[in-house]
């Protein structure tokens, strides 16, 4: 017991210090405003001939969702690169390391304010902007609405861990932020060359690829099949395996950075 | 500086600003579009439709507004017109099409179908009235007349197309502002003295 409360501040110390850091006034507040205004005015419950109201449910969350989840990965890119980037390059991270703490714990207090925080704030006015605008459709489609979040912060959660693997790297704020943006960009980008390549051909396996990392797309594949991947079109079930998948993935590339943070950093 | 001040002054301003985003949004105005006003004539015990049906949803709501000559009901029906007939037709007794629009046969229909109204109102003389969905739904507006006296009425609908319910998120900025207010005051207060004992 003594010993949990001995370890338990310093985490609380770094972790305290780290939110600071990440959220200074004004900018929590800033991207509040902007998750709050995104959340609502690029909400859709655009319907067509024969859409039922669970394929309402899933394009309501999709639209609810789309600007606020581009400002999410702004602020972890932010955090991640920006903020554990620069304590990197200037060496701030040496002061934690001198904490009676293990460095994976101080890892996970600097993640804890990087990613959680922001996620719960994310997560909290999109889930209060779902019970405002549509509490019915919420409460009678809760397996659609958490299978479209978890699909979406897969992928985010997956750009979030090679971005963490490139700062611990590169060890510079800057340059990571920058590599962040171009990762975000470049995936864009081999996702429309592997659609076209879906449409092309008719083919479902380059969207399969892409939908390993981005699960987004076998849901979406699954209430709207396109007819970009052919005749594709998962059943829930593949849809739970692709979620799965994606964070089994994210989880594999935090490990990663785990184990080289604490046994092959070097300052 | 306590961090507990710090802690609950930044959950106030955080909520403010929420709070200020809700504002904004329901400061955009709703797009209406209206139709042409119909005026017709209901004898006791009869009912009728209002035409086409809507498809309506938390975005698109309907507005009434309806001038009657004496007490009227008026239903909003998650069905729409076609349906309904073909129920009426099948199911009046022994054929008597002249029973198909009786307000009995209105009551049949909702005795068979629950949870199907989704806004029932009497109404006299002048009235307007608003709905706008939690859900996606189909909706058709049907006008009864329960009473002994032959009613005339004149009805105006209306589409409602909102980026957002402006009610809700307005009420909830007059909630979430004043209480975000409240809880960064303190914070705001040590901020202001400790920038004053620096100077």
């Amino acid at each position: 017991m003594e010993k949990t409360e001995h370890k338990g501040k310093p985490f609380l110390e770094i972790f305290a210090s780290t939110l600071q850091e990440d959220y200074r006034f004004p900018i929590l507040e800033l991207f509040t405003f902007l998750y709050t205004l995104g959340t609502f005015i690029f909400v859709s419950f655009q319907t067509y001939g024969g859409v039922t109201n669970e394929q309402v449910a899933y394009t309501m969350v999709t639209s609810l969702m789309g600007f606020p989840i581009f400002i999410f990965i702004i602020l972890i890119f932010k955090n991640i690169a920006y903020g554990l980037g620069n304590d990197l390059e200037k060496g701030t991270i040496q002061t934690f390391f001198s904490y009676p703490l293990k460095r994976r714990s101080i890892l996970t207090a600097k993640l804890l304010s990087a990613i959680v925080v922001a996620l719960l704030i994310f997560l909290g006015i999109q889930i209060s902007a779902l019970y405002l605008l549509a509490p019915d459709i919420i409460s009678n489609y809760i397996g659609t609405v958490l299978l479209t979040y978890s699909a979406n912060i897969g992928y985010s959660l997956f750009l979030a861990a090679v971005l963490l693997l490139m700062t611990l790297k590169v060890k510079r704020g800057g340059l990571a932020l920058v590599f962040g943006i171009i990762l975000y960009f470049a995936i864009g980008v081999v996702n429309g060359i592997l659609t076209v390549i879906a449409f092309v051909t008719g083919s479902a396996w380059p969207i399969q690829i892409i939908a390993v990392i981005n699960p987004a797309l076998a849901l979406q594949q699954h209430y709207f099949s396109t007819g970009l991947a052919g005749s594709w079109t998962p059943s829930f079930n593949e849809v739970l395996w692709y979620v799965g998948g994606a964070f089994a993935l994210v989880a594999v590339m935090f490990s990663i950075s785990y184990v080289y943070f604490c046994r092959r950093l070097s300052l | 500086m306590s961090r507990w001040t710090v802690l609950v002054g930044r959950i106030g301003t955080v909520l403010m600003s929420v709070g200020l985003a809700l504002l904004l949004i329901s400061l955009i105005p709703a797009r209406e579009q209206t139709y042409s006003a119909y005026g017709s004539t209901l004898q006791p015990s009869r009912f009728f439709f209002s035409g086409p049906s809507f498809m309506l949803n938390p975005q698109r709501g309907i507005r009434v507004a309806v001038n009657s000559s004496d007490e009227l009901t008026i239903y909003l029906v998650q069905s729409n017109y076609s349906y309904i007939s073909n129920w009426l037709y099948n199911n009046t007794p022994a054929g008597d099409y002249s029973r198909m629009w009786k307000t009995s046969m209105l009551e049949a229909f909702f005795g068979n179908h629950s949870d199907i109204i989704s806004y029932l109102r009497n109404i006299t003389g002048e009235v307007e009235f608003e709905y706008i969905p939690t859900m996606v739904e189909q909706a058709v507006l049907v006008f009864a007349n329960y009473g002994n006296a032959t009613v005339t009425y004149r009805s105006q609908i209306s589409m409602i197309n909102l980026v957002a319910p402006s009610r809700k998120m307005l009420m909830t900025a007059e909630i979430v502002i004043p209480i975000g207010l409240v809880l960064s005051a303190p914070w705001f207060i040590s901020f202001w003295k400790e920038k004053q004992e620096k100077r």
